[in-house]
């Protein structure tokens, strides 16, 4: 993402790799108490994924990796807060779309705190909700890197898929958008307003402006809070025209890292900033839409008048 | 919507005293008993696009060319699949129409012979459209020979000596009978074209569709229209009229000029005046023969052309020329339209498929084609031959006012037009015994006097927008795209008639004819000689549009019409001056009041009535 010109915020990720150095051993000890469990049991279950967490969680207390870490984040602008977000190899693939399933902490301020929420985040991996997730679909438990970023001080935050997701038509980006931080429209906690941009054009073919009466700020020490929003700013769009017409100029950007139609999350504070990206996972999969009117243009003519008569001439 | 219904045309009353409102109008273009149980049964929308007003008798030749025309070319000629004519009764002097559709067995048979017959017209469609130029100047120039004048006490030492035969009275009926037969066949060649033509925009527009569901009108008008046609002409001479009132420095006299024939005789004193009087007079044949009708131009025999109302060309040119001194630059931005235009088919073209490029380019360079006719036979039939046709009828009622056959020049256009003919034998017949007078005069006087009462009562009553029996759906394309009759758009009309709106934010609803988004303060015109009062930065809220109205754009922030569909002279000419516009609300200028605060959504088709 860094790569393709998009503003992304400063970060790191703790990868797979570093995962396993720290977690290696209470990992396989906790995949293996947990594939001796059987997921309908949910008692057992549940207990059994406690026990699965703290395993990971203790495990990797004070483990060399974690000094790495806290260099690493020493090394952001001083005193930001950051995100701490869980990004399992089984989530968000090309297959399957676990959004928001691991964990995500926001406003994370300090080395203590960040490290506790890296583990918190490996642990996460089985948590009753995850564990029931991979079983329904007979798969593993994934190893897990983690992201690290700088929290943007989001004005708005919003969602942007590069096509229609209700109808497939790549000539529109529909974006969503809420204020404050995003967390509040992917959590489903307030109404996003809606937009289609013609990404031709740039026209605005929709804006839906939705009352929003709440938003998510940053906490004064950690983690976010609900607050309410002005009075003024509840019917007001969270993006302005010009916000989203820079937003369809990000589009070949992020359609080249999704390779393909995107879905992605940002934020907005006087820039527009790339959360994640990643590919559409519905309409991408299917045939792209087609006219039915095909041939020649007296053909195509024939045919618009003459709804009855199909077949080739 | 299935079972809502709009009052039947026989259940609806003439206004008190106009009872006898039928005789203004032929027989067979009112609702009558013998045709009842089938009209009761069918769709019927307030032609407002063309005819929003009442018509006076003798102008009901205007809608009768285009019922018949259209309806030969679509049935006969053409063998439009779907789609027979568009049929048309008056009721309380206004026209309503109802589109006929083929029936379901014929279409596969009528595809055959319209995929031989219309491709034949769009693999020649240049070539065919220069022979329609000739042929339709044929006819212009016909109309505008033709002489009405007071027959002589004795003929013409030519008559004798040339041997020619016939008196100037049988030429006098056969000059009127040519007339009217002149413009009839005009129509011909109005719909030779014209539906041919639309049928291919529409294809494009309905391919562009189903690729992307999203895509607005306005978008696919933009990748074909933007051509130098010459439609655009008239007020592209405004300007150029300005530009040479500054470059001759003649500006203050353009600028303080209140009358048009009081300036020309002014600056006729001076030698760069009289250069600039001249250029005037050269370029307002043709050019400014533009008629004022309000909505659809040449529809009535009242509204005369900016030649004849030269302070309506005067009040743009002034303003172009102050715009001029303001240092701006008032050329219509056609190179950036064209590179637009350009880009914007790239773009879609690049989004589809490339299976479906071909196909694409193939219908985008057909529209193209057929296009610029749609934009300019305007020109030529709706302002060029009904303003000399218009022209020619009020000299023949001078004329005939001048034999004593009429009281007043404008008593022939409450005859109907066979009732003319009648006037004319009469009065022919007289002048050729040597009579003293017609029977003409004192026969038509309480006729005419009776209809002048009549007329005005009904036009007093506004038109009922439609009657008889909803349709489930609306889905004939020419409909939709002619008169922006949409299924949306009558479902309006039910809720308008059984909601009234109450107070706050009120939103109409239209199509989305040019984009973007302004707020602005109304301004309700509903004709022509209404145009001076609107002030700059307005909404100009209207019935519809036409080129008359041209000098208009430069002045308003956004355009909101009761009629028209996407390809509306409204929704192109504000499509060009970048202006946003919602056309066919059906109610706007009954809704709006001047002054009231809009805001005029042109991307999604919605107006806002802000207080």
């Amino acid at each position: 993402m860094m790569a393709s010109g998009l503003r992304v915020p400063n970060g790191f990720v703790v990868t797979t790799d570093a995962f396993r150095a720290a977690a290696g051993r209470a990992f396989e000890d906790a995949t293996a108490m947990i594939a001796a469990t059987d997921p309908d049991d949910h008692a057992a279950t549940a207990a059994r994924c406690e026990a699965a967490q703290r395993l990971l969680r203790d495990g990797t207390a004070g483990h060399a990796v974690l000094d790495r870490v806290a260099e690493a984040y020493a090394a952001l602008t001083p005193g930001k807060g950051v995100a701490v977000r869980s990004s399992g190899t089984d989530e968000d693939g090309e297959t399957s779309s676990y959004a928001g399933g691991h964990d995500t902490h926001l406003w994370v301020r300090g080395a203590p705190d960040v490290t506790a929420r890296l583990r918190d985040c490996w642990a996460s991996l089985f948590t009753e909700r995850a564990v029931h997730y991979r079983a329904k679909r007979g798969r593993p438990a994934g190893e897990m890197a983690v992201v690290v970023q700088e929290m943007v001080s989001a004005r708005a935050a919003g969602v942007m898929m590069s096509l229609n997701p209700s109808n497939g038509d790549r000539s529109v980006l529909a974006v969503e958008g809420v204020w404050g931080l995003g967390e509040a429209l992917v959590a489903g906690q307030v109404t996003p307003d809606r937009f289609l941009v013609d990404r031709v054009t740039g026209e605005i073919r929709l804006r839906e402006v939705a009352p929003k009466t709440l938003r998510l700020v940053a906490g004064d020490a950690a983690g976010v809070v609900a607050e309410q929003v002005p009075e003024d700013l509840v019917h007001q769009p969270s993006f302005d025209d010009s916000q989203l017409a820079r937003l369809r100029d990000l589009v070949p950007a992020l359609e080249q890292c999704a390779n393909g139609p995107a879905d992605c999350e940002f934020a907005v504070d006087d820039e527009i900033w790339m959360l994640q990206v990643r590919p559409e996972t519905y309409w991408s999969q299917r045939p792209q839409r087609r006219p039915t009117l095909r041939g020649s243009a007296l053909h195509a003519v024939v045919s618009t008048f003459s709804p009855r008569s199909t077949g080739d001439h | 919507m299935a079972d809502a219904r709009f009052p039947s045309p026989f259940e609806v009353t003439a206004p008190a005293g106009a009872d006898n409102w039928r005789s203004l109008y032929n027989w067979y273009h009112v609702f009558d008993e013998g045709r009842r149980a089938g009209d009761e049964q069918r769709f019927w929308f307030q032609d407002a696009l063309h005819h929003p007003r009442v018509m006076r008798p003798y102008d009901e030749i205007q809608c009768e060319c285009w019922w018949q025309a259209l309806g030969a070319f679509n049935t006969r000629i053409f063998a439009m699949p779907p789609a027979f004519g568009v049929d048309q009764r008056i009721l309380n002097g206004y026209l309503y129409v109802t589109p006929v559709p083929a029936p379901a067995e014929q279409v596969a048979g009528r595809a055959e012979l319209f995929r031989e017959r219309a491709g034949h017209y769009y693999s020649n469609w240049d070539e065919i459209y220069g022979e329609w130029k000739e042929k339709v100047t044929v006819c212009l120039d016909r109309i505008k020979a033709k002489r009405f004048e007071p027959l002589p006490d004795i003929e013409d030492a030519q008559i004798v000596f040339d041997h020619v035969g016939f008196s100037s009275g049988y030429k006098m009926i056969s000059d009127y009978s040519d007339l009217v037969l002149t413009m009839y066949e005009t129509y011909q060649y109005h719909f030779e074209m014209l539906n041919i033509g639309y049928a291919a925009y529409l294809t494009f527009f309905q391919f562009l569709k189903e690729a992307f569901p999203d895509i607005s009108e306005q978008t696919i008008a933009r990748m074909v229209g933007g051509l130098r046609v010459d439609l655009y002409r008239p007020d592209d001479e405004l300007k150029r009229l300005a530009k040479e009132a500054v470059s001759s420095g003649i500006t203050d006299d353009v600028i303080q000029a209140e009358d048009a024939t009081a300036l020309f005789a002014t600056l006729s004193e001076g030698e760069a005046g009289k250069k600039w009087v001249e250029d005037w007079i050269r370029t307002s044949d043709p050019w400014f023969v533009i008629n004022t009708d309000l909505g659809h131009p040449g529809g009535y025999s009242s509204s005369g052309t900016w030649r004849d109302l030269p302070s309506i060309p005067l009040a743009a040119v002034k303003e172009y020329v102050l715009r001029l001194q303001a240092g701006e630059d008032i050329d219509r931005p056609t190179r950036e339209i064209l590179r637009q235009r350009d880009e914007i088919t790239a773009g879609y073209r690049q989004l589809l498929g490339e299976q479906d490029q071909a196909t694409f380019d193939e219908l985008v360079g057909l529209a193209r084609t057929v296009f610029t006719y749609i934009e300019e036979h305007v020109l030529y039939i709706e302002h060029w031959m009904w303003a000399a046709f218009w022209g020619k009828s009020r000299e023949l009622s001078q004329c005939l006012v001048s034999m004593g056959a009429l009281d007043h020049p404008d008593d022939l256009f409450m005859l109907r037009r066979y009732e003319v003919m009648e006037t004319m034998y009469d009065v022919v017949a007289a002048w050729s015994v040597g009579a003293a007078q017609s029977a003409s005069a004192d026969h038509w006087r309480p006729i005419v006097e009776e209809r002048r009462e009549i007329f005005r009562l009904l036009e007093q009553q506004p038109a009922l927008p439609a009657l008889g029996v909803t349709p489930t759906e609306i889905t004939e394309p020419l409909t939709m795209m002619l008169w922006g009759i949409t299924t949306a758009r009558v479902t309006g009309w039910l809720e308008e008639r059984d909601n009234d709106i109450g107070d706050g934010a009120r939103v109409l609803r239209g199509l989305a004819g040019a984009p973007g988004v302004v707020e602005g303060r109304a301004r309700v015109v509903r004709s022509v000689e209404e145009l001076k009062q609107v002030v700059q930065g307005e909404i100009l809220v209207c019935p519809a549009t036409s080129p008359a109205w041209s000098p208009i754009f430069s002045r308003i922030a956004a355009t909101v019409s009761d009629i028209g569909g996407i390809m509306s002279h409204t929704a192109i000419v504000c499509r060009e001056y970048g202006l946003p516009a919602v056309v066919g609300t059906g109610t706007a200028c009954t809704t709006i009041k001047t002054g009231q605060l809009l805001k005029v959504d042109g991307d999604t088709g919605a107006v806002t009535i802000l207080d």
